[in-house]
């Protein structure tokens, strides 16, 4: 028996069946669960801080012990087509739970009868509720990528191509004289690209699971835009800041439930607009783990690089830098990969780093032995970990409790499965930046630093959520 | 009587709607309306107990975050399984080991352990047998309570929560029985102590005090709890609490009630007399009828409810002056009997105008006939339809007797309770009555409220 699977008083992360819901939510689409009733209650309530007002497409099938034994998917695509008939939404998306994997069902072929019906592009995310979110959401912008926008992005990817040839010119106006009309169309990006009159970006992997802090994405654009980098799209938190990601008392629009949803609902076609034109980005910028995919698949399909990181703190710099450096090579980097090179571990001395690139002067680390762990999504926490080095000359490691994350991770980092994993690599470090739910397991020994994670501790700690983007502005 | 289908529409007039699904079961939206309880808080109550699960994350997340909310964690435990466990057959054996892992790691063993198995367990043909009695020779001094988290049986079954009603209190061994001591069984929420009950009590024996009533919500202990095996007599008010409260009676073989929460006067009544010939007789139930003639006759019953019926009119004539035509919407979460409840209001010249509700149960069969006769305007909108997440909800005016009835509505005026909030008889009546009127007069945070787990139950949210 393996004694990860035993945990005595931690929760478990979310599970890849919410991720894929959280990680279309804002799409117009409708996700549809495979489980008995009451299941989607899991992530709505937990897992899902936009559900209160937004009126996102997310249903469960109610699947039954007879339906299940007999197989009965026909009642799956009868359910979905009526009720795609009744909401016209603009794609379906199937996942699914525990039963529907011990019994096979195929998704697949579920999607392509319902699509056949309906006319509505349908896709399969598989899923089977065994693992976190990160293998949810991120294969799921991935298939949205695949069927949805790609017929559109292989269009425009063929206009900008030809129109970088033929606007390369010193004569075209800038970018920010273009009329509005012009700015959603093909020609301004070429435009700004050959202008260099700054970056396109795109986010990628932005869900409340991971920057539940209603500003962050809005100081993340603020941030970016100061340095002259300009968000084309964001995969896939649409409204960027727009709306209540954690409960306070302040809405857009007053207190008026008529004008939230005039807000939400106003999102909509302009910021879908947007994601059409994600292929004339730069660069991709992958602020977690689950933008990993996408990103991937934007680069094989249209060459675009892409750099992961988040910027915080005095890891901006660096990140921007590298931003601009994916753009000008086309190819990309995990930006906080070289952390540990910027401690030098000789006092009164700073070093180059090899890569003539990075330009950020190596700080000096007290202490070459990382005493510091943080526990958490992979990108950010590495970002942040970063962030630590350069301002405090301190080494810090990251400890990644998710699946198939290693390629995030670096030297002195560790993956680690279940309570009693995580207790043991605790104990190895003096200082702990975590998720408040971990420190009933947290050693004696060791100094805890509260830093709460929507997709684990859930509502617990909405309350403390922090805007990673400006953690260190204080 | 014409044979009438469940409807696909989001709502339905009433006389156009079937019994007992008025609406078709497709895809299912859940509302943001969670003042109900689970099994995590219900298991709960039973002190000093530990819950342990075993299941997959997706399903663990829901459960395991409940505890955290509800400040519980420190007594909840579980293993998780990954897909080689469901698909190498080896279930009960890491059922077992994970257990006794989290078991093992505890500081302090429980003296009671309630055991989840879910719906893999069930379907892959998992020798539950096997696994407690593997676990009752491991750890003999924990009693191991068979709980099941299986919603892929609950169309057809008794759902988990009503199974863990009737596990909880398997504990309980039968001790010498106190023929002055009663326990509500299946109750999560302790009663009223203004309630019907203890009136019955006074009429019955002059004193009320007399008589103890034990109810689970309101034990300390684990040996408060056992206690309940003194009782001369148990009853259940919740419809949830029919199976735990039967099979009790059976294993202890001790009388048992069940006395559903009403909003009927007649019905009420007749459970006044129940109650009272089983105070004063714990014996033989056949004779109950004519003991309870006997009964009111002594104790002066009649005059008591003709009382209570008198006073529940001066309530509701109250409200009727304060509320006047507002409109008024309940929902099923407040209590178990909307129905009923829609049907007293409507008698009384109150303007209900839906019933959020997707199945009618059994109990409610008249109500739903006579409200179809007699109320003709009366719409039934489901809560989980898919078109129930578009629906606008924008009625600030309105009324709403429970959460969803609130969210649904859109209104700040609303009666925030679950289960019907303890409330019990003609009692039960009049405080829902000054719920109503409270929530006429005064505005609330739904958001706030409604989205916090288990009405009643500590929250960190």
């Amino acid at each position: 028996m393996r004694i990860e699977n035993s945990y005595k008083i931690i929760p478990c992360y979310t599970a890849d069946v919410s991720g894929v819901c959280s990680a279309l939510f804002e799409l117009g689409g409708m996700v549809v669960m495979h489980d008995p009733s009451g299941c989607n209650s899991t992530y709505n309530t937990h897992d899902e801080t936009r559900w209160y007002d937004n009126d996102s497409l997310i249903y469960i099938t109610g699947l039954t012990e007879m339906d299940a034994i007999m197989g009965n998917d026909k009642k799956v695509v009868d359910d979905v087509c009526d009720a795609a008939e009744r909401l016209s939404p603009k794609f379906i998306a199937l996942c699914g739970s525990p039963i529907p994997f011990i019994n096979g069902t195929d998704y697949k072929a579920l999607a392509v009868m319902i699509e056949k019906r309906t006319g509505i592009t349908t896709f399969a995310v598989e899923t089977n509720g065994t693992h976190d979110y990160v293998q949810g959401a991120g294969p799921a912008l991935l298939r949205y990528a695949e069927r949805v926008m790609k017929p559109a992005w292989d269009r425009c990817f063929q206009d900008r191509a030809a129109l970088t040839h033929s606007y390369n010119s010193d004569e075209q106006a800038p970018f920010y004289e273009v009329s509005e009309k012009e700015a959603k169309t093909a020609s301004s990006f070429a435009v700004k690209s050959a202008k260099g009159h700054g970056l396109s970006v795109n986010i990628l992997g932005a869900t409340p699971l991971d920057f539940a802090e209603k500003n962050t994405l809005y100081s993340l654009r603020n941030v970016l835009a100061g340095r002259d980098i300009n968000i084309i799209s964001i995969f896939s938190m649409l409204g960027g800041g727009k709306y209540d990601h954690c409960r306070d008392n302040v809405r857009p629009g007053g207190e008026n439930p008529e004008n939230w949803r005039k807000i939400y609902s106003s999102w909509d076609e302009e910021n879908l607009h947007n994601l059409e034109n994600a292929v004339f980005a730069d660069v991709n910028l992958v602020i977690s783990a689950v933008g990993y995919k996408l990103a991937r698949f934007m680069y094989d399909c249209y060459g675009i690089p892409y750099v992961i990181g988040l910027p915080v703190g005095e890891f901006t710099d660096k990140l921007c830098m590298d931003i601009k450096k994916a753009a000008d090579c086309k190819s990309g980097r995990l930006s906080y990969a070289d952390r540990n090179l910027y401690c030098t571990g000789e006092p009164g001395k700073n070093k180059t780093t090899d890569d003539a690139a990075n330009q950020t002067a190596a700080v000096h680390c007290n202490d070459n032995s990382a005493k510091i762990a943080i526990i958490g999504e992979p990108v950010t926490s590495g970002s942040i970990a970063a962030a630590i080095t350069l301002k405090y000359g301190k080494r810090v490691s990251v400890l990644c409790p998710l699946e198939k994350c290693e390629v995030f991770l670096c030297e002195g980092d560790h993956s680690f499965k279940g309570e009693v994993q995580c207790i043991e690599l605790m104990k190895k470090f003096k200082h702990v930046i975590a998720d408040p739910l971990y420190l009933p397991i947290c050693p004696e020994t060791v100094n805890f630093h509260r830093l709460p994670h929507e997709a684990f501790s859930g509502r617990c700690c909405w309350s403390e959520m922090k805007n990673l983007v400006t953690l260190f502005d204080d | 009587m014409t044979n009438i289908s469940p409807t696909k529409e989001l709502s339905i007039n009433i006389g156009d709607a079937a019994f007992p699904k008025p609406f078709y079961q497709g895809l299912e939206f859940n509302a943001p309306a969670h003042g109900n309880w689970n099994i995590v808080h219900i298991g709960m109550l039973l002190p000093e107990a530990r819950q342990i699960y075993v299941c997959a994350d997706n399903c663990m997340r829901g459960v395991v975050l409940t505890a955290a909310e509800m400040n519980a964690a420190d007594r909840f435990s579980f293993v998780l399984l990954d897909e080689e466990d469901m698909t190498i057959g080896n279930l009960e054996e890491v059922t077992i080991e994970g257990v006794s892992e989290c078991l093992d790691r505890l500081d302090k063993k429980p003296p009671v352990v309630l055991l989840f198995t879910v719906c893999i367990h069930h379907f892959l043909g998992c020798d539950l047998d096997y696994i407690y009695k593997r676990l009752g020779e491991r750890y003999p001094d924990i009693y191991f309570c068979r709980c099941y988290m299986d919603p892929l049986l609950q169309k057809t079954k008794p759902t988990p929560d009503q199974k863990l009603r009737a596990a909880m209190y398997d504990p309980i061994k039968p001790l010498p029985a106190d023929s002055h001591t009663i326990s509500l069984i299946g109750s999560e929420l302790p009663l009223h102590d203004t309630c019907d009950i203890y009136r019955v009590f006074e009429l019955t024996s002059g004193n009320a005090s007399l008589f103890r009533l034990r109810e689970i919500a309101s034990c300390k202990s684990y040996s408060d709890y056992l206690k309940m095996g003194e009782s001369a007599l148990f009853i259940a008010d919740f419809p949830g609490a029919l199976m735990a409260i039967e099979r009790l009676g059976k294993r202890l073989k001790r009388p048992y009630l069940y006395l559903p929460m009403s909003f009927s006067y007649e019905e009420i009544e007749k459970e006044w007399h129940l109650l009272a010939s089983a105070l004063a007789t714990e014996a033989d139930m056949s004779s109950v009828k004519s003991k309870a003639e006997l009964m009111s006759l002594k104790a002066g019953l009649c005059d008591a409810v003709r009382l209570e019926k008198a006073k529940c009119e001066e309530t509701l004539t109250e409200l009727k002056r304060l509320i006047g035509d507002t409109e008024i919407r309940i929902d099923y979460v407040f209590h178990p009997r909307p129905l009923g409840l829609a049907r007293l209001l409507t008698e009384h010249g109150f303007n209900v105008s839906t019933v959020y509700i997707d199945v009618i149960s059994a109990e409610e069969e008249q109500d739903f006939y006579w409200l179809k006769k007699n109320a003709l305007k009366l719409v039934l909108c489901s809560t989980v339809q898919a078109e129930a997440r578009t629906h606008e909800r924008s009625h600030p005016e309105v009324l709403a007797v429970g959460q969803k009835a609130a969210w649904f509505s859109g209104t700040r005026h609303f009666v925030n309770a679950v289960y019907g909030g303890g409330l019990f008889g003609f009692d039960g009546i009049r405080r829902t009555a000054g719920l109503m009127a409270e929530a006429y007069n005064e505005e609330k945070d739904t958001e706030d409220l409604i989205m916090r787990k288990g009405w009643g139950c500590a929250s960190c949210v």
